[in-house]
């Protein structure tokens, strides 16, 4: 018997591409088509009004680069793309931590690529901050979190069931734990104490700012957001957003953004006041993926064939085009801004570059 | 390229490849729904980035490297992981220790049970390679990684699944 068969052999009966979902393509395909289709009539008495606007307020148009941002792009050797969209940025030393098959490694233009720890496989939950490496790994029965001290390479372990969603401020963890809540861990003597109980899921993972984090958890059609102060260990607020799904959940000063949608609908960008709950909806142009920071938003929208990322200027609830990544060839992807304020950005070049922007 | 060629193109490659990349990505997800999902994903981005395949690949490794990479991007993604988490907690609840796990592994399971177990890496080149009849260099093509890493993982997983294939029973 050929392994081909026997291969087969282990896949479910008649998994075979039906004439009805090959329809199914055509009609997603040309739904598209008829979506770009109906804009042009609107969108052409629109372009009048741009192209006047244009000759009587230059401001208004794409021509406007973000103040006082450096770009610097960064070649990571020998790193796969897949890797390199899970970095995460650290602005203290200017370097990327990323996980590959073989262990944590990080990179910066003066130290070059260094293996941080060496691992089994590939390790997905991971924070890192200067003083600090933590990442879980998979053990029997549950899961191991390991605490690195960065600064003398010793490292604690704590056991338990699962650990996701980590995120570090200063000495202090947050991350979720089983199906349980979120927890707060004091990394210099592993003390845990539970800071929220969760009830629904979520497709987004919880945002930490300052001393405050926002955990995002979707039930009935709605989801909710709770803020807590990690110091106080007290809830400051509850907002409900009229949303089925909450993505990319993220601060920026003391609002709330995040990527709102409904089944099979395209989503909108969403400004929750975290202390008065006030929700807003941000007009923007079609987008799939965002990142906030300040005024300053990325959204990653059509482009050509595809898509890429460009950045914007929020104004009131409307975004304004700038230029500042219009010279970049590359397919932009992934857009995420730090604590500090630096935008990172991946690219689909032949060499995979990442894209810095400093405020 | 005018609109109906790229309907023609499209339509031949959805008769062609449909079905085999349609399993293909069940290897990953390992649910029905998720693959149909995914394989329609796949088609409608084949469609829209028609102009960057050309010169540039077949038209079936490109294929492919679409569905392979919107399969990953899955797993990685939040939603999965969270599927997974509640799949591994209802594991727990139900009891499935190590010692079941272990009493399962040394029963008598076929090739395609110990392939399903392999991990990722291991697992996508066998199924490439054996099931879907590709060459190794259209292998790495599509994973972009060198040959020599795909053959080291072809033989990395042949040998993790050697109980089967390493007593002969099998054609390959």
């Amino acid at each position: 018997m050929s392994i081909k068969h026997e291969l087969e052999k282990s896949l479910p009966k008649s998994l075979h591409f039906t004439s009805a979902e090959k329809e199914a393509v055509f009609e997603r395909i040309h739904k598209r088509k008829k979506r770009r289709f109906q804009v042009f009539p609107a969108l052409a008495g629109v372009l009048v009004l741009i192209m006047v606007a244009v000759l009587i307020v230059p401001e208004l148009t794409s021509n406007r680069t973000a103040q006082d941002m450096t770009i610097e792009k960064l070649v990571v050797p020998d790193t796969p793309y897949p890797s390199l969209i899970n970095a995460i940025y650290v602005d203290e030393t200017s370097e990327l931590i990323f996980p590959e098959e073989t262990g944590l490694y990080s990179y910066s233009e003066s130290t070059g690529k260094e293996q941080l720890v060496s691992l089994p496989g590939t390790a997905y939950n991971f924070a890192a901050t200067e003083k600090w490496l933590i990442w879980s790994d998979p053990a029997e029965g549950g899961a191991v979190l390991n605490v690195m001290n960065r600064s003398n390479q010793q490292v604690t372990t704590v056991e338990g069931r699962y650990f996701a969603d980590l995120s570090i401020k200063e000495n202090t963890l947050v991350y979720q734990s089983g199906g349980e809540g979120f927890y707060v861990m004091d990394l210099n003597n592993q003390e845990v104490e539970l800071l929220h109980e969760t009830i629904g899921g979520s497709h987004s993972k919880s945002a930490l700012k300052g001393n405050q984090i926002v955990i995002p958890e979707e039930n009935d059609g709605v989801t909710k957001i709770f803020i807590y102060d990690i110091q106080t260990m007290e809830r400051v607020n509850e907002i409900e957003l009229p949303f089925e799904i909450v993505e990319y959940v993220q601060w920026s000063g003391e609002f709330i953004y995040s990527q709102g949608r409904n089944e099979d609908e395209l989503p909108v960008l969403l400004q929750a006041q975290s202390q008065t709950g006030e929700v807003q909806e941000i007009q923007t142009p079609e987008f799939d993926e965002f990142a906030a920071d300040g005024n300053r938003i990325a959204l990653s929208v059509a482009a050509s064939e595809s898509d890429t990322v460009m950045l914007y200027e929020l104004d009131e609830l409307k975004v304004r085009p700038l230029n500042t990544l219009d010279h970049i060839e590359e397919r932009l992807t992934r857009p995420r801004f730090t604590e500090e304020g630096t935008l990172v950005l991946n690219s689909e070049g032949p060499d995979f570059a990442m894209y810095i922007l400093e405020p | 390229m005018k609109n109906d060629e790229k309907d023609r193109l499209l339509r031949n490659a959805m008769e062609e490849h449909g079905d085999y990349l349609k399993r293909l990505i069940y290897t990953y997800v390992k649910d029905v729904q998720k693959a149909e999902d995914i394989l329609q994903d796949t088609f409608v981005k084949f469609y829209t980035r028609f102009e960057q395949f050309e010169k540039r690949s077949s038209v079936k490794t490109y294929l492919y490297r679409i569905a392979v990479n919107e399969a990953q991007n899955y797993l990685r993604s939040w939603s999965f992981r969270k599927v997974e988490f509640a799949d591994r907690l209802r594991t727990f609840k139900q009891g499935s220790s190590a010692e079941d796990q272990y009493i399962k592994s040394e029963g008598n399971r076929t090739l395609g049970e110990l392939v399903k177990e392999l991990p990722v890496k291991y697992r996508e080149v066998i199924w490439l390679y054996y099931y879907d009849e590709l060459t190794v260099n259209e292998i790495s093509e599509i994973l972009a990684c060198s040959p020599n890493t795909v053959k080291t993982r072809l033989s990395r997983g042949r040998k993790l699944a050697r109980i089967s294939i390493e007593e002969g029973d099998y054609e390959y």
